[in-house]
């Protein structure tokens, strides 16, 4: 008696919650946007999300996709892979995006990408630059250049100035420098130019003396610092005191340095790689940097808003090639895709990495970038 | 059908239900990725936070580093489960998950070996030290991947049925039930023996160690089974997510664990279940707040701090029986039979130790630095006599105590207890070789109830392994049911089985120093020592307590020791008294040849003036 009645409740509550709720008529392309938006973090993620809406709102004056306008909804990964998953499951499941644009920091964007790759959702990312988000994930993309790519651009602009020797510190418990600094020592190597000390430190390290003692007794020409721009500003500091006076290399990573120096003056030594820059003498660059700066009151400080403008342009461009959301066609366009975007024309290669330029910059005396030269692929 | 397998079938119908319901409404796609995500780490932060709660809320000791033992499990099991990729994926994560738990245990033994022998802080500075050396090996470690971590490991939302939802709805049926089983085990744990030995150290260490439990032990056992549940929910994790870098199990990690552990309450198990389901869903609750929601989480643990400072639920744990009772007591009358009355397991044996002395001191002494608290006391107990050990202030007599109970090692002279060397012998085991004593200040186990507190005391009464105590075999049925019938008619002589349920500290004074001469008791000893028993005690409760020393002193067959300050009692029952001053012994015999002895006299009172005098001419002289 009492457990039928048990029984015919559950069943009841399984139906229930088993039904479907009737969803409304869809008015809007809806996009989801993950990025670490608060944290230590946020100004990469904060950046994206300005590139983007930046490009989204201009697209939906512009008339929007397909006749429809296209809504970005944005959820914060807080640089953490669990989070960013429950993110990208929130906005697949409860939001229904068609798109996914991000995630921003590198271990959050390959754990997002593994899902996304489940039901091959198109995704860009604007930043993430291991090489091994791609892999094997044909709906993956990115618009950013990769950590070999830029390594080795690095290599080559220092065996074209004649360097001879040089030395490497970087962070072991990063990804992303530990790339940088395979990448590198593989591709001088080649060139003939010595690794004459390769030295180390830990994530949290503020003090390198000890390291840059080292790398200035093995008395190298240059040193290369695959670094982010606070770690790289202490560092700059630190060499400055023990009177290592070299040229010093950076990568992507280097774009914020200005905020966290306050002696300028050691910027002088430092050339970097990076995506972007304001210098871009492009049409769509320059209208970019104009746009943006009237939108926030201040010019793009990382590049990764320019990538991102980009991702938005090409995930929306192959939506209008395609002339539909579903994913398989939109994947094929944007895999097909050669579209002119703020960092150069964009094309993908089999590893769906995009084939691009890439920008030397400087500092002068005063902090402001100064764009060197330009190594097209 | 007894009440206590009633209640098993009710809980074990009632997670059948919730099972049922979780893994229908997943593989229907009801409960979607989104939300089973969220169910599946909250499962995963329960299996943290309850193992969390056996170190901190149960043993009572700060540990930071569960994160590091998380880690090591999911790394274990993440390497394990992708080179065994010939044989079928439940059996490869059924292998890692166990590897993961084991190496977890075993880096947990490592640790806890040194560092639970130490008191105070210790532990949470070893353990915060430990998670982050995890860290750094992962990251610098070739075969865990180094800084970039790992990826691409097989997920259980989607290995283990090409139908996405089905598979999910396996996952979910996974960390169901081993979130079940780390729950019921860590809560059958804390009702058996093992479990009282535990929570008695949190209570008071040393009365514990007097009481006859092995702590160093018990503390290392409750922190290795920490880390396997901990190693297992690493385990689940690397799978769950399919990604693992170290830099997600740091410092920060342990803290958010350790959060949701006070929060619940420590020593709660259901208040950590609660926490950690809160604490995991809030943030997701709080998305639509966007950047205001850390402002909120942050709000809303302060407030909950603030309004419930011993957690959300203290030391209160859910019962589903209970609440059965409460809401159908009428089926209660269906089920009621006659209980069988159980048959006692064993007599406990008390030896007759007639001829020889049962307690004898040979020129004991200790030499702390260059002071000496004690030297050549010469102490004789025969069975069943009650002697008294008097001396001023600052004497020596709780030092004398100490010695006897292994609490100091005696740099001079010997202990010998029915025949045998103690001297030195750590304080469990000279507990156990049968000496019980109670202490100065009282030192109970407060937040235990009375009963719980007797048998704490029966510890190495009972012969079961931790693992019977899981599993409630029939050995763990029989033995403590047998415990519990001992400790009540323990009770019972002394008129207190009526508060046998109460909590220790609820009790009145008299009545707690009673208790803890009860729970010395219960140890089985053949010399019960007593420090002050009649310590602020009113005259009619002192003369209870001269009634309640006689009476044990027939029923029990023990010899006392008793050192008091009071000489109403000291006189009124004690066959002979030692006296003590300056660290030596001054005089022994009779109460009335204690009485008039000069010495003694003069140790209480001092030199009388005509005396000082006379011996000062002789000096001159």
């Amino acid at each position: 008696m009492k457990t039928k009645r048990i029984l015919s409740l559950i069943l009841a509550a399984i139906a229930i919650c088993g039904m479907t709720i009737p969803t409304l008529a869809e008015d809007t392309i809806k996009i989801g946007g993950i990025g670490v938006l608060t944290g230590p973090a946020a100004l990469y993620g904060l950046s994206v999300q300005k590139g983007v809406d930046l490009y989204i709102e201009q697209l939906n004056a512009a008339g929007g996709v397909n006749g429809q306008q296209v809504e970005v909804i944005w959820e914060d990964s807080q640089g953490n892979p669990t989070v960013g998953i429950q993110a990208y499951n929130k906005l697949v499941e409860n939001d229904g995006v068609v798109g996914i644009l991000g995630a921003v920091l590198t271990d959050v964007t390959k754990a997002v990408a593994e899902y996304a790759n489940d039901i091959q959702i198109p995704m860009i990312t604007a930043s993430a630059t291991a090489y091994e988000v791609t892999t094997g994930r044909p709906s993956v993309f990115r618009t950013c250049f990769l950590d070999p790519f830029q390594a080795v651009a690095v290599a080559r602009y220092a065996a074209e100035a004649g360097i001879k020797s040089a030395a490497v510190l970087y962070d072991n418990g990063d990804e992303y420098s530990t790339g940088l600094f395979n990448a590198f020592k593989d591709e001088a190597e080649v060139l003939g130019i010595t690794i004459s000390a390769a030295e180390s430190a830990g994530t949290d390290d503020v003090d390198f003396k000890s390291q840059l003692t080292n790398i200035k007794s093995a008395n190298p020409e240059a040193i290369f610092l695959p670094y982010y721009g606070a770690p790289a500003a202490l560092i700059l500091r630190q060499a400055s005191e023990i009177g290592l006076d070299v040229q010093f290399f950076g990568a992507d990573g280097i774009s914020n340095i200005t905020d966290s120096i306050s002696d300028m003056k050691l910027l002088t030594k430092m050339l970097y790689t990076d995506h972007f820059t304001v210098d871009a003498t492009s049409p769509m660059a320059t209208k970019f940097n104009a746009d943006y700066e009237a939108k926030y009151g201040e010019k793009p400080s990382v590049s990764f808003s320019a990538t991102a403008y980009d991702a938005a342009l090409v995930l929306t461009q192959a939506m209008k090639t395609a002339g539909t959301t579903e994913f398989g066609p939109v994947v094929d366009a944007i895999k097909n895709s050669q579209v002119e975007g703020v960092t150069g024309v964009i094309r993908f290669d089999d590893h769906n990495d995009p084939i691009k330029s890439v920008f030397f910059i400087t500092f002068d005396e005063l902090g402001n970038k100064v764009f060197v030269k330009q190594l097209d692929p | 059908m007894t009440t206590k397998a009633k209640s098993y079938a009710l809980n074990i119908i009632a997670l059948i239900i919730l099972f049922a319901l979780l893994f229908s409404l997943t593989a229907s796609g009801s409960i979607n990725n989104y939300y089973s995500g969220i169910l599946v780490t909250v499962g995963i932060s329960i299996i943290m936070t309850v193992s969390l709660n056996l170190t901190t809320g149960l043993l009572g000791q700060l540990a930071l580093g569960h994160a590091g033992f998380m880690s090591i499990g999911a790394y274990t099991s993440a390497i394990i489960t992708r080179n065994l990729q010939g044989i079928p994926f439940g059996w490869s994560l059924l292998i890692g998950l166990i590897a993961g738990g084991l190496f977890a245990a075993v880096c947990g033994f490592i640790i806890g070996m040194p560092a639970l022998r130490l008191k105070g802080d210790y532990l949470a500075i070893i353990t915060l030290g430990f998670g982050e050396i995890i860290r750094v090996v992962i990251e610098n470690t070739s075969i865990t991947g180094g800084a970039a971590g790992l990826t691409r490991i097989t997920r259980m939302s989607r290995a283990f049925s090409p139908d996405a939802q089905l598979s999910s709805a396996v996952q979910m049926g996974i960390v169901f039930w081993i979130m079940v089983a780390v729950i019921a085990s860590i809560f059958t744990l804390g009702r058996s023996r093992h479990g009282r030995a535990i929570i008695s150290i949190r209570e008071n260490e040393v009365a514990a160690e007097a009481t006859g439990i092995p702590t160093t032990r018990y503390k290392l056992l409750a922190f290795t089974l920490a880390a396997f549940f901990a190693g297992i929910a690493g385990g689940l994790y690397a799978h769950q997510t399919g990604i693992l870098t170290a830099r997600y199990f740091d410092f920060n990690k342990s803290i958010e664990y350790l959060v949701m552990v006070v929060l619940g309450g420590m020593g709660s198990i259901t208040g950590s279940i609660l926490a950690a389901s809160v604490l995991v869903a809030l943030p997701e609750v709080l998305r639509g707040f966007a950047s205001w929601r850390m402002v909120l989480y942050s709000l809303a643990l302060i407030t909950m701090m603030i309004f419930r400072p011993m957690g959300l639920l203290g030391t209160w744990e859910f019962s589903l029986s209970r609440a059965w009772q409460c809401t159908g007591d009428f089926l209660k009358r269906t089920f009621m039979r006659k209980e069988r009355k159980p048959k006692l397991p064993f007599v406990p044996h008390y030896d007759v130790w007639e001829d020889a002395p049962v307690l004898e001191t040979h020129d004991l002494g200790i030499v702390f630095g260059g002071l000496v608290a004690a030297e050549n006391i010469n102490i004789r107990l025969m069975n069943n006599e009650i002697v008294g050990l008097i001396g001023p202030n600052g004497a020596g007599k709780t030092t004398v105590f100490n010695l006897l109970t292994g609490v100091y090692s005696p740099t001079s002279g010997d202990i010998i207890l029915l025949g045998k060397s103690i001297a030195g012998k750590p304080t469990h085991e000279i507990t156990n070789n049968g000496i019980g004593r109670t202490f100065q200040n009282i030192r109970l186990f407060k937040s235990m109830t009375v009963l719980e507190n007797i048998k704490v005391a029966f510890h190495t009464r009972m012969h079961y392994s931790p693992a019977s105590g899981i599993f409630r075999t029939a050995q763990y049925t029989s033995e403590e049911r047998g415990m519990d019938i001992r400790a009540r008619e323990l009770l019972r002589v002394f008129d207190m089985e009526d508060v046998a349920d109460a909590n220790a500290n609820s009790l009145p004074y008299g009545k707690q120093r009673k208790l803890e001469i009860c729970r010395a008791l219960a140890s089985n000893p053949k010399v019960l020592l007593l420090d002050e028993p009649a310590a602020g005690m009113n005259p009619i409760e002192t003369q209870e307590l001269m009634e309640t020393i006689r009476i044990i002193r027939t029923r029990f067959s023990v010899a006392i020791l008793l050192i008091e300050h009071d000489m109403r009692l000291v006189m009124g029952i004690c066959e002979r008294i030692y006296v003590i001053n300056y660290g030596r012994e001054i005089a022994e015999g009779p109460p009335d040849v204690i009485a008039n002895n000069p010495d003694v006299i003069t140790a209480y009172l001092g030199i009388p003036e005509d005396v000082h005098e006379e011996r000062a001419q002789h000096a001159e002289n």
